[in-house]
């Protein structure tokens, strides 16, 4: 099948594209006052409609038929529009600078252009600006990534308030978050309430649903990818914020003025400084100690006129420290990742970037208590290498391909204890270990002014102790543009998924273990399509209509009672299904003048079945297709966004979601056991799985941005109104055992029967306010 | 370790939202259909009557009130057939109500017969329903644990106690056990109730408490030898209870070992008891 599919793509490749007689243009955009580049800005040739956009390094190249004089416009969101005239007859490299439209106005972020994301053959994908981000009023004022994605249809989020997310009908374990290259195992703080990217460093986050491009693989649902800033290359700068429970600090600047810079960023909790305070006045209220930070870095240099050299790094960490006079209980996990990227562009028209990455997740628990001690843990550490090239060999057509490999180092469950005296012991856990690799091929060929293909495929494998994996992934995406303004667009894409998350809960937690596909485990897979509808109604409105419907292979879920935390053969836990996912999204968005943002409805079907235990042992009681819990029908949002005045901005969000669905039980038995005085008489007894669905969920939150102008530089007020009418959202269901005293024969014998059974619905926040401060200097 | 997760979350949740007047409702849920199922207890304890209890479990919401006047035909489940057998023995249980106010137990079937501790031959639950349907299972005495030592320590200050259990294994196989604490008297609720298997331990166990005992305190413990079924529904119970319970449980349903239409657990009792006074 591979071969097909290969010949498939080369047949494209082969396509003779008319011959012109051009010239070439390349060159760099970059912002006038930090020299950092601007990627996605849109590149028009004015004489004849060529154009392109500039890449992550704010490169552009562009070829167009020879003439005398060329002029060329560069627009970019929130920067000032020029106009340069080229007069080179040969090919020749420019150097321009884009001056910020409004000068205090951060907009660091892909392309938005109508136009451009209309011509592009790229589908599925949601992109947001840090602008947008630090506009979007948040729980506790802490602005965060991931859930301002939650806000775009097709990417509903988990618990409330969490930062999980559930794409296209995708597990939370079937997204890949990439840092810079790096992958980023665990992309949550505080249980999944915070991510770990701190939004002060953001360049840009673009979350692919569907038509993946070639180049990326190694999850079936989604590919969040985002890259860090470049530091100012001109001159020092810093910005920070001052939160209710954190504050952060970032600094930037040259170290080499116009050729290298850094750029610093951190962020911490200071919960913990008011619980040891309350513990040291009042040794009886023993509060648990909790923090987290976050540490990025980013050199970048640029060496000569072609080559680019970039060094990034990330630390994260939560702490979770509960003592008393005879037990020590501590609870750390965090993510370690760094790359080293080089991009050299051999010819105007062929570029490569070539990375190293490491990637660390770790949990790690130790429980002390005299004389004995205890420590459970898990992780993953991988080192990749990974090289991509970029051909332009002609306006019509671009070819990218590469290659990466990954080594994966699984340590699974550790669990030690024992005495101090060395008398009694345990242990248990593995390492395993696996490599994964990919190459790939995509062909982005412009038949016409009307029709784009991007043929691509990937094929990529897995070895782990012996067995081998190899699948072809094929992406293959279409854009036909109707007009001027309409563009239909469909894309295929074949996903696999090496890697496995095993939840030892219901929810994303950090004790959760990845786990690789073996040779009972096979790798889980994924197909999809997705059709689309890309309407500009005019220049300030715009209608994105999608549709998709995604099959799913080798699933796991866990047998009935299955023991998760620790385990010598976590496979005897698994069992492996299938699932299958369908849905409409819809997106009205206004992105220029004083009013901006979107609406977004999805409409969405998801189910999962056919679940075998891979141990004879195990049971899966369920049969059949069932719902999984983020099987969400309806998803709504409404964003929007008022400038009153260069000071003030006002932003509102409004959402709306079909209630999670829950495993409820639907009897319960009276249980009294062997052993006296058993204090849990009422046992449920769970039949279908994800039987009950919760209620709806809907919140409306405010926001309002005052700037201000001290001498210094910029400080921003931000008040946040969360919950604004108080509304109760499920954030889990107990339910609570009413007893009634049953009397004995004798006067002296009674015990509590349980007579009825009370739900009780517990919910995360009222209405909350929230002020934060924000400067820079 | 997960009960200091919560509550630290609903710490933080109730210090950053002091301004809210209560986060937790009562609710309505409508639950699908139910039909009732058959649940069968039988622990054959030494030297105490062969007895079980068969109940009707209900939908989960229902009331089954005492002054019901259904809840005897709706929750106990009488005119069965009931046999226990071993080797050659055979022991038929009358349809009577039993109750035992030491232990809070109360039965529907029993025989005066006491069991005798016997690990060689299995014992075999027959249950015929007054529908015709047919419920077995079975069960044999495992070895019972011999406890090493129990000791006794006291805390820094010498004020509170702690109690360490040690064991030895059982090599060459793969056991389950199970350990209850209960402090002052046997009938209490216990204070400390898990299971756990052997497939960490080098040779030694030790099950200890922490530091809540004061001098004079009369501690019981027990350590029972469970069969792998035994363990799996005693699992699953615990699963099924934190799965409607605790916001991060996963549930399940009852892994029974009973053959027939009906969930529940047949199982023979291999206990090592213990009492301890708690001395300086």
């Amino acid at each position: 099948m591979a071969h097909k599919y290969i010949a498939f793509v080369f047949l494209f490749f082969s396509v003779n594209i008319q011959a012109q007689k051009l010239t070439s243009i390349t060159g760099s955009v970059t912002d006038t006052l930090s020299g950092t580049p601007l990627i996605g800005v849109t590149i028009i040739a004015s004489n004849g409609g060529w154009g392109t956009i500039s890449d992550e390094w704010g490169n552009f190249y562009l070829e167009v038929p020879v003439q005398d004089s060329i002029d060329l416009t560069f627009s970019y969101i929130g920067y000032e529009t020029k106009s340069v005239t080229s007069t080179c007859a040969e090919a020749c490299d420019l150097k321009v600078n884009l001056r910020s439209g409004i000068s205090l106005k951060e907009v660091v972020v892909t392309s938005n252009s109508y136009k451009e994301q209309k011509n592009a053959v790229q589908m599925s994908v949601s992109t947001l600006t840090a602008e947008q981000i630090s506009n979007i009023p948040m729980v506790l004022g802490e602005n965060d990534a991931l859930k301002a994605l939650q806000l775009k249809p097709g990417i509903p989020s988990g618990s409330e308030s969490t930062t999980g997310i559930f794409v296209r009908g995708g597990g939370a374990d079937q997204n890949l978050f990439l840092l810079d290259d790096a992958v980023i195992y665990n992309a949550s703080h505080l249980f999944g309430f915070f991510s770990t990217f701190n939004t002060d460093l953001l360049k840009s986050i673009n979350l692919y649903k569907g038509g993946f491009p070639a180049r990326y693989g190694g999850r079936l649902s989604s590919i969040i990818d985002i890259n860090s800033k470049t530091g100012n290359n001109q001159k020092f700068e810093g910005k920070g914020g001052l939160g209710i429970i954190s504050s952060k600090i970032t600094l930037e600047g040259p170290i080499k003025k116009g050729k290298s810079s850094f750029l610093f960023a951190g962020r911490r909790t200071y919960f913990d400084i008011f619980t040891r305070a309350l513990n040291k006045n009042n040794p009886a209220s023993n509060i648990p100690n909790y923090f987290f930070y976050d540490f990025n870095f980013k050199l970048n240099f640029s060496l000569g006129a072609k080559d680019q050299l970039s060094i990034t790094g990330y630390l994260g960490k939560d702490d979770f420290e509960f003592t008393s006079d005879f037990f020590n209980f501590n609870f750390y996990w965090g993510n370690q990742a760094g790359s080293i990227k080089w991009v050299h562009n051999w010819t105007p028209q062929f570029l490569s970037k070539t990375s190293i990455s490491i990637s660390d997740y770790l949990y790690n628990i130790n429980n002390r208590v005299t004389g004995f001690n205890f420590g459970l843990g898990s992780g993953i550490n991988d080192i990749q290498f990974k090289t991509d090239f970029l051909y332009n060999p002609s306006p019509h057509y671009e070819i990218q391909f590469g290659w990466s490999g990954t080594n994966h180092k699984f340590e699974i469950g550790r669990l030690r204890g024992g005495s101090s005296d060395g008398l009694v012991s345990f242990s248990s856990g593995n390492n395993l270990s696996g490599f994964e690799w990919g190459g790939y091929i995509s062909n982005q060929i412009q038949l016409n002014s009307f029709i784009k293909f991007d043929l691509g495929l990937r094929v990529s494998g897995f070895l782990q102790n012996k067995k081998s994996y190899t699948y072809p992934e094929l992406r293959l995406a279409s854009n036909f543009s109707l007009n001027d303004d309409v563009a239909l667009k469909a894309s295929y894409s074949g996903m696999v998924q090496y890697l496995h998350l095993v939840r030892s809960a219901g929810v994303g937690l950090p004790t959760d273990i990845w786990y690789p596909s073996t040779h009972s485990v096979l790798p889980e897979r994924s197909s999809q399509v997705a059709i689309g509808l890309l309407w500009i109604l005019n220049p300030k409105w715009k209608i994105n209509l999608e549709g998709y419907y995604k099959e799913f292979k080798n699933v796991i879920e866990f047998v009935d009672a299955a023991q998760l935390f620790v385990s010598n053969n976590l496979e005897d836990e698994f069992a492996i299904g299938d699932g299958y996912a369908r849905g409409i999204e819809l997106e009205l968005e206004k992105i220029d003048g004083d009013f901006t943002g979107w609406i977004g409805y999805t409409l969405a079907f998801v189910n999962r079945g056919n679940f075998s235990p891979l141990s004879s042992k195990g049971s899966f009681n369920q049969k059949g297709y069932f719902s999984p819990p983020y099987d969400r029908r309806h998803d709504f949002s409404l964003v929007l966004f008022y400038e009153i005045s260069k000071r003030i901005k006002l932003s509102a969000t409004l959402v709306y979601g079909s209630g999670d669905l829950a495993w409820l039980p639907t009897g319960r038995t009276y249980f009294q056991d062997v052993v006296s005085g058993n204090a849990d008489p009422v046992v449920p007894l769970f039949q279908d799985r994800n039987n009950f669905r919760l209620p709806a969920y809907h919140r409306l939150d405010f926001g309002v941005n005052f700037k201000f102008f001290p001498i210094w530089g910029e400080s921003i007020l931000s008040f946040n109104l969360i919950n604004a009418y108080d509304r109760r959202n499920t954030f889990f269901v107990f339910l609570e055992p009413q007893y009634q005293l049953l009397s004995g024969p004798d006067s002296d014998s009674a015990f509590n029967f349980p007579e009825k059974i009370i739900a009780n619905q517990v919910s995360l926040f009222p209405i909350i306010p929230a002020l934060t401060w924000n400067f820079k200097f | 370790m997960m009960k200091h997760l919560v509550g630290f979350t609903l710490f933080l949740c109730s210090c950053l939202f002091s301004t809210s007047c209560n986060l937790e409702k009562e609710i309505d849920i409508q639950l699908p259909n139910y039909e009732n199922e058959v649940f069968v207890e039988c622990y054959l304890v030494p030297n105490e009557p062969f007895r079980l209890l068969i109940t009707q479990t209900t939908p989960y919401f229902d009331n089954l009130t005492l002054d019901n006047p259904l809840f005897s035909e709706s929750f106990l489940l009488n005119g069965a057939q009931v046999s226990l057998s071993q080797g050659l023995n055979k022991y038929e249980l009358t349809n009577t109500i039993q109750i035992d106010p030491d232990n809070q137990k109360f039965f529907n079937y029993s025989n005066a017969s006491l069991v005798e501790y016997n690990t060689e031959d299995s014992f075999f639950l027959d249950i015929i329903l007054s529908d015709g349907n047919q419920i077995t299972a079975s069960s044999i005495f495992l070895d019972t644990v011999r406890l090493d030592s129990i000791l006794v320590q006291f805390d820094q200050k010498d004020s509170l106690a702690r109690i360490l259990t040690y064991f030895k294994d059982f090599p060459n196989e793969t056991n389950f056990y199970r350990r209850v604490l209960m402090l002052g008297n046997e009938s209490e609720e216990p204070i400390q109730d898990f299971i756990t298997d052997d497939l960490f331990i080098d040779s030694i166990f030790v099950f200890g408490s922490g530091y809540i005992f004061n001098p004079g305190d009369t501690v019981y413990h027990s350590i029972f030898h469970l069969t792998e079924d035994y363990h799996n529904f005693l699992e699953s119970v615990q699963q099924a209870i934190d799965g409607s319970t605790n916001p991060f449980g996963v549930p399940s349903p009852l892994q029974s070992n009973l053959t027939g239409d009906a969930q529940g657990v047949f199982t023979c009792i291999s206990e090592s008891k213990n009492r301890t006074i708690i001395k300086k």
